[in-house]
């Protein structure tokens, strides 16, 4: 008796058993190659402008449209301009203009500061956060150098 | 027999696809467990066994190696204005938001104790009194900017402050001071006049009114500091931006080097946003250059980097100098240095020092140089001329 419900249970054991391991392979197989595409699938992201001030996030403007708008306070004004896949402080009332000497800047992790009045435009990837590896994040055809950079010694 | 080769090659082929995960050695014990048991027991039953352990065996992999993944994926970034400059620092990995607000304590400790400006810090205390109680960290800090100055020839100096405030630099009233109140002013400087008591930790001016600044290596210290507690709670990846001085901590996540680019000055003759990229890891990348902070006076430029010997603003010929080293306190020094003593001097102090660090430097002519401990993790689309033992210029 118990030799005849071993040989039955074996056999049904082999063939569903096997039947679960390619199931659980396919599953296995899909979950890798979907990791792997979501991991690097940063390729297409734009660029964003990010604004700063005072440590808090004041907005977010896509590279790729010109706008001209002013933040301001009663202490402080500065201009900023998108236009041309570049972005650049037009004026500032700050004491040193440092903000507006740094010039234009269009790369990634490039960054306006403006220390007095707490104002920091920087370029970074849309990809929902501020990563600081932009390593798939260039535009097609951009400087290649672009696409890698971590940091800007200066 | 059959069946292991088998499992082996299903195991390798579920991890391969993703060449991120790899195989966790728990499987292969896993695996020659069954395989001792497999040998010594009757064969259908634990056929039967072996084939319903195998899916958990397989999930246990990948389970294993995707979560040791997604705790290195762990990230943390703070933003922080500090020391007349905007930080960024950056931890990944188990810790890295105790980390990241270890660094921004780190960094606000340090602001405190150096501030020239703020009346109750260390230095300020230091330059109206002329005598203080120091701390451990300030005396670390300006014995070691003595063996700076004395490996570049007194070109790094923490005594020209008073200069500084002379052309208006930090007040930002400048001015172009005439040369009998440069020549005046020269006179509060001197590294040898700043007595050390290592043993009461205390300071003490020898020239009346002298004055000093710790600017010079303040933010390569302050990364050092950063990734010696970070290295203590076992932090392996990380990146620290100091208003451009950058540190780098082990690898990325994924395992390669870190790259840092290096702005290229405005008022270069190259084409580009930056001069070329540098790849490191544990090491700091730092840049000095005078085309943020300078004023226009009568169509000349007057930046803030003061040659103590003539007590003027520095004229090298250098756009830009950066210096790759383990060290940043080092690195920050001699940054500042090598702009005001030029590619020559430079060289020489390289070549006897090539273990400590290297450098890519930028002249007015465009030509950019390259020591050759680095040429090869150095990626540029200018011509770049790298610098060997023998090469003097």
């Amino acid at each position: 008796m118990k030799k005849e419900q071993n040989e039955i249970y074996a056999n049904n054991v082999k063939k569903y058993d096997v039947l679960l391991v390619i199931i659980i392979f396919v599953i296995a197989m899909l979950t890798a190659v979907a990791i792997h595409f979501i991991k690097d699938n940063h390729g297409d992201s734009q660029k964003l402008v990010v604004v700063t001030l005072n440590n808090k996030e004041y907005g977010k403007y896509p590279l790729s449209e010109d706008r001209v708008f002013d933040i301001f306070d009663d202490n402080y004004c500065n201009t900023i301009v998108i236009a041309d896949n570049q972005v650049f402080m037009k004026e500032a009332d700050c004491p040193d203009k440092y903000c507006v000497k740094t010039g234009a800047i269009k790369n990634i992790n490039e960054s306006i500061i403006c220390l007095p009045n707490r104002i920091v435009v920087e370029i970074c990837t849309d990809t929902g956060e501020d990563e600081l590896e932009g390593t798939e994040a260039a535009d097609a055809g951009e400087d290649e150098l672009d696409a890698n950079v971590d940091a800007i010694s200066r | 027999m059959v069946i292991m080769e088998d499992m082996k090659n299903m195991v390798n082929m579920v991890t391969t696809v993703n060449n991120r995960l790899k195989v966790h050695p728990v499987v292969w014990d896993g695996l020659y467990f069954l395989f001792k048991k497999f040998r010594f027991n009757r064969a259908k039953m634990l056929l039967g066994n072996f084939v319903r352990i195998l899916p958990v065996l397989l999930i246990l992999g990948i389970v294993l190696t995707g979560c040791g993944d997604s705790f290195e994926s762990a990230e943390s970034t703070e933003k922080i204005f500090a020391m007349d400059t905007y930080m960024t620092v950056t931890a990944y990995g188990e810790g890295a938001l105790e980390a990241v607000s270890e660094a921004k304590n780190i960094i606000t400790q340090y602001d405190n104790m150096l501030s020239v400006t703020d009346k109750n810090s260390l230095i300020y205390t230091l330059n109206t009194k002329g005598v203080g109680d120091v701390s451990k960290e300030l005396i670390y800090m300006i014995d070691y900017s003595k063996k700076i100055h004395s490996m570049t020839d007194g070109a790094f100096d923490i005594t020209t402050y008073p200069l500084k405030q002379l052309w208006g630099f930090g007040s930002d009233e400048y001015n172009v001071p005439d040369d009998e109140a440069i020549s005046k002013c020269k006179n509060f400087l001197g590294m040898d006049s700043i007595l050390v008591d290592h043993e009461k930790s205390k300071i003490s001016y020898e020239i009346d009114g002298m004055k000093i600044d710790m600017g010079g290596i303040a933010k390569g210290y302050v990364s050092d500091e950063i990734i010696n507690h970070w290295r203590k709670s076992e932090i392996k990846s990380g990146i620290i931006n100091l208003g451009g001085n950058v540190f780098c901590l082990g690898h990325k996540t994924d395992g390669s080097l870190w790259n840092v680019a290096i702005e290229n000055p405005d008022n270069s003759t190259i084409d580009g946003a930056y001069l070329g990229t540098v790849s490191v890891s544990d090491k700091a990348v730092i840049t000095s250059g005078a085309y943020e902070r300078y004023f226009k006076k009568n169509g000349k430029i007057y930046h803030h980097i003061i040659d103590p010997t003539t007590g003027r603003p520095s004229d090298s010929g250098l756009l830009s100098v950066s210096v790759i080293s383990e060290n940043a306190t080092l690195a920050d020094g001699l940054s500042t240095a090598f702009y005001i003593l030029g590619i020559d001097k430079t060289i020489n102090i390289w070549q006897s020092n090539r273990a400590l660090f290297d450098f890519v430097i930028c002249d007015d002519a465009g030509d950019v140089y390259v020591s050759n401990g680095i040429a090869d993790n150095f990626k540029s689309e200018q011509k770049v001329i790298i610098v060997d033992e023998e090469r003097t210029k």
